[in-house]
């Protein structure tokens, strides 16, 4: 695996974040894991970016832990809410001196981008925002069940790890011994320990899917009838077990109301990770997307 | 010697002897060589296409590349072949393979739109070795679903060779009709009314030439370059761009397209931008420049 660039612990909020960066000054690229902590069969988390980051040639990126994953602590639920996960990353770029951001968000945290690109929450200057297989904000409601991590090996072990990921993509070439076992710590770790334990509760899991449906109403309710004003960047895995490509234009299609720019860009021989499977080609469609839109403001 | 005819957008061009049809063609730049090839056929009394449509995308690329953009054959100011039989895609793929052979160029980067598309692709079908990597846009031609072209373009208000006719046409293929600018629908007027262009329209229609010659070849060639593809024969890095609100090549077809050509060639990428029609390159301009450069930049097929 690649050595990871600046890593540190940064306070801010309730707690502490741990942030991977590499460059600097007030405009960022920002890179948001996707997986739900504590819930999803694989554990998302900062270091996931590594090949990405390697090659973006932006002035500053950072990749940050949400909270319950890493070294990121995790107060309570409500942090794990959109409300609550919009109020750690204000606090945390105003710590790095971020004022101005490209956010990308990657599967579960492309809901998170967008809705922060709608609500445009103070303490978060959201320049533009790239979606990489964003599954969750597509719509899909009348899709059959996906059963693509129906069987997984017993939860949290290093198997299972594995075999999420493995499952996730077309080429599993990326899934090294390496990030299997980063990973499999972090699900030992407190935050994430934390996270489990309290969507181990029913009732608590389904509060979050509620959340997680209640943000995505407002995302097409938008932009149904207002339209985003933020450049939009969709990129997506032409074999993404979780989302086909007609989802993806889907999500295409129900964003064309914005007054923005926005693509769409299919990946192929790529699955749920494009930033990891094919990270040249990722890189080659966010940088000068984000470029653009870190110059417009 | 009679002046070479110009486009304001483009550099002064030269003729160049492409297999004794004299080509109108410009350069810029050095690097590898990228050759544009616009969309269109001969015959047609609305509008016209030229060498012009590339204008912008042209003069971006030539920062980073040898760019070379060249009228067609009876399209812009290049003569129409004199022989009615000459009157097909294959002559204009030919013609392609041809002017990269007359300038003797390295391996090239092929950009084409809609009927252009189809011929950067035939033409690295039948000489690969003259190909590092292709871009296709828009391509009704190509695409294996149905052009709406004739539904959209049906019957134009406005009479024949008229400024009116040609913005008509442009303003119905664009999805932003601010795109289609006073300077675009005056070149495009200047090569419908060049005596040679109205001269090859009136032989081209009085002899019927489209439907006896042009249709029906490119319809059997069509099936046998979508048959080609399926088989696996495209073997060069390609780039589908594609516009989201295009009524004539709708983006279905691009999925299709892509579809067929992933199957084989691991470098394939497909671009769709929202806000733009049939002509990407001038409705999303510094989008089309940063996608299709990036493309380019990263070298293609190498053939060394």
């Amino acid at each position: 695996m690649h050595e990871i660039h600046d890593r540190r612990l940064v306070r801010g909020g309730r707690g502490q974040t741990r942030v991977l960066e590499r460059g600097e000054g007030p405009a960022a690229l920002v890179l948001l894991h996707g997986g739900l902590a504590g819930q999803s069969p694989y554990v998302g988390a900062a270091e996931l970016w590594q090949p990405l980051l390697d090659r973006l040639r932006v002035p500053r990126v950072l990749a940050l832990d949400t909270p319950g994953v890493g070294a990121s602590t995790l107060s309570d639920f409500g942090e794990l809410t959109l409300t609550g996960t919009k109020a750690w990353l204000a606090a945390m770029l105003a710590e790095l001196g971020a004022e101005r951001v490209v956010l990308v968000g990657h599967g579960e945290a492309a809901l998170l981008a967008l809705d922060c690109a709608r609500e445009r929450p103070e303490g978060i200057a959201v320049d533009g925002v790239a979606l990489v297989a964003g599954h969750t904000t597509a719509p899909a409601v009348a899709e059959m069940r996906n059963l693509t991590l129906l069987s997984p090996p017993p939860r949290w072990s290093a198997a299972s790890q594995r075999w999420a990921l493995e499952r996730l993509s077309y080429s599993a070439a990326h899934v090294t011994p390496e990030l299997v076992a980063r990973l499999a710590e972090h699900t030992a770790d407190e935050p994430h320990r934390r996270a489990a334990e309290l969507l181990g509760d029913v009732d608590t899991a389904l509060e979050r899917a509620l959340d997680q449906g209640g943000a995505k109403a407002a995302l097409y309710a938008h932009s149904r009838d207002v339209g985003f004003e933020t450049p939009i960047s969709i990129v997506w895995g032409a074999h993404d077990p979780l989302a086909p490509v007609e989802h993806g234009h889907g999500l295409f299609e129900v964003l064309s109301t914005t007054r923005a720019p926005l693509d769409f860009n299919v990946v192929t021989r790529c699955g749920h990770f494009p930033h990891r499977e094919r990270p040249a080609e990722a890189a080659r469609l966010i940088e000068p997307f984000a470029l653009r839109c870190l110059r417009d403001g | 010697m009679e002046e070479i005819p110009r486009y304001p957008g483009l550099p002064a061009p030269s003729w160049l002897d492409v297999g004794g049809l004299p080509t109108w063609h410009v350069e810029a730049g050095s690097g590898t060589p990228v050759i544009f090839v616009y969309g269109g056929n001969w015959g047609t009394a609305e509008s016209q296409g030229g060498a012009y449509a590339w204008d912008g995308t042209f003069a971006a690329l030539s920062r980073s590349f040898r760019t070379i953009a060249y009228d067609k054959p009876g399209q812009g100011y290049t003569p129409a072949p004199e022989a009615d039989a000459d009157h097909t895609m294959g002559y204009v793929v030919d013609h392609l393979l041809g002017l990269i052979e007359a300038l003797e160029l390295p391996p090239v980067h092929l950009v084409g739109h809609s009927r252009g598309g189809y011929i950067v692709t035939r033409a690295t079908l039948l000489r690969p070795d003259l190909v590092r990597s292709l871009t296709i846009v828009n391509s009704g031609t190509l695409m294996p679903d149905v052009s709406t072209n004739e539904v959209v373009l049906a019957r134009p208000p406005a009479p024949s060779f008229t400024r009116e006719s040609a913005r008509w046409v442009y303003e119905n293929y664009c999805h932003l009709r601010e795109a289609v600018t006073d300077e675009w629908v005056e070149q495009s007027y200047q090569v419908l009314v060049h005596p040679a262009h109205r001269a090859a329209v009136e032989r081209i229609r009085d002899r019927r030439l489209m439907a006896t010659v042009f249709n029906p070849q490119l319809a059997r060639d069509k099936r046998e370059t979508l048959g080609w593809l399926a088989e696996g024969r495209l073997q060069r890095p390609v780039q589908v761009i594609w516009s989201l609100n295009d009524r004539t090549a709708r983006a279905t077809g691009a999925y299709r397209l892509l579809e067929t050509l992933s199957a084989f060639e691991p470098r394939t990428v497909l671009n769709m931008v929202d806000k733009a029609g049939h002509f990407p390159f001038r409705e999303q301009p510094e989008w089309f420049y940063d996608t299709l450069g990036r493309f380019v930049e990263e070298g293609g097929y190498d053939h060394a």
